[in-house]
């Protein structure tokens, strides 16, 4: 190294001075940052964001990725912030219905019927291992005590979703109308039951069952005299809502 | 280094100049109506979230952006360029002959962009003002008018970082670099913004790996948010800016202090 290399060095005290500035930089850049960061983001309405629209704009490989991430955290977040059991039974079998992680959806719906067995909102989770060869596993007669545990509107969903489901994994007519049969001995209280009494009625005429197929088929014209479930909880609002009213006054 | 400024604001005599602030003036005349950006930005983009504030204050004119950009680009064609070309031309050799020190050259030359820079923009900006009140009769409000003059201070960190750069590199290469960084700092800027409208945890696990990436770009979107002109806000944004400048210019005066500045090295 030759003198004048040497003289241009830089020396050690003037190094230690510019990185003393650095740091002191540095330091300020940290607090004023974090500052305006916050400023930036406390003017920030996410829900007033067309989220979508800013999606629409990546690529579709990525955009199908970061939709799934978003619509998968919202779901968390929704297990998280439920207060009720029944918005939390909810909010995980939403979450299991959406998931693609292999497993995922079996140990939710699991979970469901370990914590929250008598819950009405469970009945996802009883129909998700209606019939099932898996580790979990829910027999028809299973399936009826949970069911039994509701008034005729509360199980109606119930009836409907493990119908869907022995319908979606093929079983046997015989199944299907074993796991129907029960509603053959109930006198129907809302119309949306027909639908129920007239799968029946298909069912036990290709099994060529015709006195079952008659029996469900005045038992569906007997529920198009009835009233919707839709119906009934509106009039029960309006009568309760009439009553809080009169009660005001 | 005052003499280094006057070397550099010579630059101003230059036909180049001319041309630029005649660009500029026109420009300036033709965007003067342009509406504000917070009533340009759609409700539900990003952008409104940063110009359109619920708690008031005074917010950008667009008019004012367009001269933001041409000051950009005056920065980066002068502020990338200056270094490399005393170096190549030998003429860094004459001025460090005097009793001057590197980092006061360095530093020299920084100030004598960042007022090229400012005097264009006050230029560009008054003809705004002046078309403005041409073409209605009235003049902008008091407030309004200097919530544009603090753009003033994105200069402070935008001309550091163009003059760190010119003193790694080739006046071309400089000028590259320095446009790629401020579109990537533009882009990045979002990445708070972005990370507050996702819902709750979308960017868990990849956050802060964003955010190490985006520590090391300064944030332009500071500059065009809509606040109050006194607060805490201008106050960061001043501490924000000298802290970038300071931060770039120190990296500038390492590697000037180490570097080989004869014209072949």
């Amino acid at each position: 190294m030759t003198e004048d290399q040497l003289a241009d060095k830089m020396p050690i005290t003037k190094k230690a001075g510019i990185i003393s500035v650095m740091i002191l930089a540095f330091f300020a850049y940290f607090i004023s940052e974090s500052l305006l960061r916050q400023a930036a983001v406390s003017n920030i309405n996410p829900q007033s964001v067309n989220v979508e629209g800013l999606l629409t704009k990546l690529p579709s490989s990525m955009r199908d990725s970061v939709n799934q991430k978003i619509e998968t955290t919202r779901l968390r977040n929704a297990i998280r912030d439920a207060k009720t059991d029944a918005d939390k039974v909810q909010a995980i079998s939403s979450l299991a219905d959406f998931t693609k992680e292999p497993g995922q959806r079996d140990w939710l719906y699991a979970s469901v019927l370990k914590e929250y067995p008598s819950q009405p909102e469970s009945y996802r989770a009883y129909a998700a291992f209606l019939m099932s060869n898996g580790a979990v596993q829910v027999s028809v007669q299973d399936y009826h005590r949970f069911v039994s545990l509701f008034d005729s509107m509360t199980a109606y969903n119930a009836w409907i979703a493990g119908m869907n489901k022995l319908i979606l994994a093929r079983v046997s007519l015989d199944d299907q109308i074993k796991f129907l049969s029960p509603l053959l001995d109930e006198t129907p209280s809302y119309r949306d039951y027909s639908r129920l009494y007239q799968e029946i009625a298909k069912i036990a005429t290709s099994l060529k069952k015709e006195d079952l197929a008659e029996q469900a088929d005045s038992l569906a014209n007997f529920c198009k005299g009835l009233p919707t479930i839709d119906e009934t909880v509106k009039k029960r609002a309006e009568a309760a809502k009439a009553a809080a009213q009169q009660k005001g006054k | 280094m005052w003499g280094v400024t006057l070397l550099t604001l010579m630059k101003m005599r230059e036909p180049s100049f001319y041309i630029i602030a005649a660009i500029g003036v026109l420009m300036g005349y033709c965007v003067s109506e342009v509406e504000p950006l917070s009533n340009q930005a759609a409700t539900d983009s990003i952008i409104s979230q940063i110009v359109v504030s619920e708690s008031g204050g005074a917010s950008l004119l667009t008019s004012s952006f367009f001269a933001f950009a041409m000051s950009i680009i005056l920065a980066i064609f002068v502020g990338a360029t200056e270094i490399p070309r005393d170096i190549d031309s030998g003429m860094i050799m004459i001025i460090l002959s005097k009793p001057i020190k590197k980092w006061e050259y360095m530093l020299g030359k920084y100030l004598g962009i960042l007022l090229l820079c400012l005097v264009f923009f006050f230029g560009v900006e008054a003809i705004i003002y002046l078309a403005h009140l041409l073409k209605t009769h009235e003049f902008y409000g008091p407030v309004l008018m200097l919530r544009q003059f603090y753009l003033v201070m994105a200069f402070l960190p935008l001309v550091a970082v163009t003059v760190a750069f010119s003193c790694f590199f080739g006046d071309l290469a400089s000028m590259i670099v320095t446009s790629m960084y401020i579109l990537f700092s533009l882009a990045l800027g979002f990445i708070p913004i972005m990370v507050a409208v996702l819902p709750r945890g979308v960017a868990a696990g990849v956050e802060s790996y964003i955010f190490i990436l985006y520590y090391f770009f300064p944030n332009y979107v500071f500059y065009f948010q809509t606040f109050k002109l006194i607060g805490i806000v201008p106050i960061s944004l001043a501490v924000y800016s000298v802290a970038i400048a300071t931060i770039f210019l120190s990296i500038g005066a390492i590697k000037l202090q180490n570097r080989d500045l004869s014209a072949n090295g």
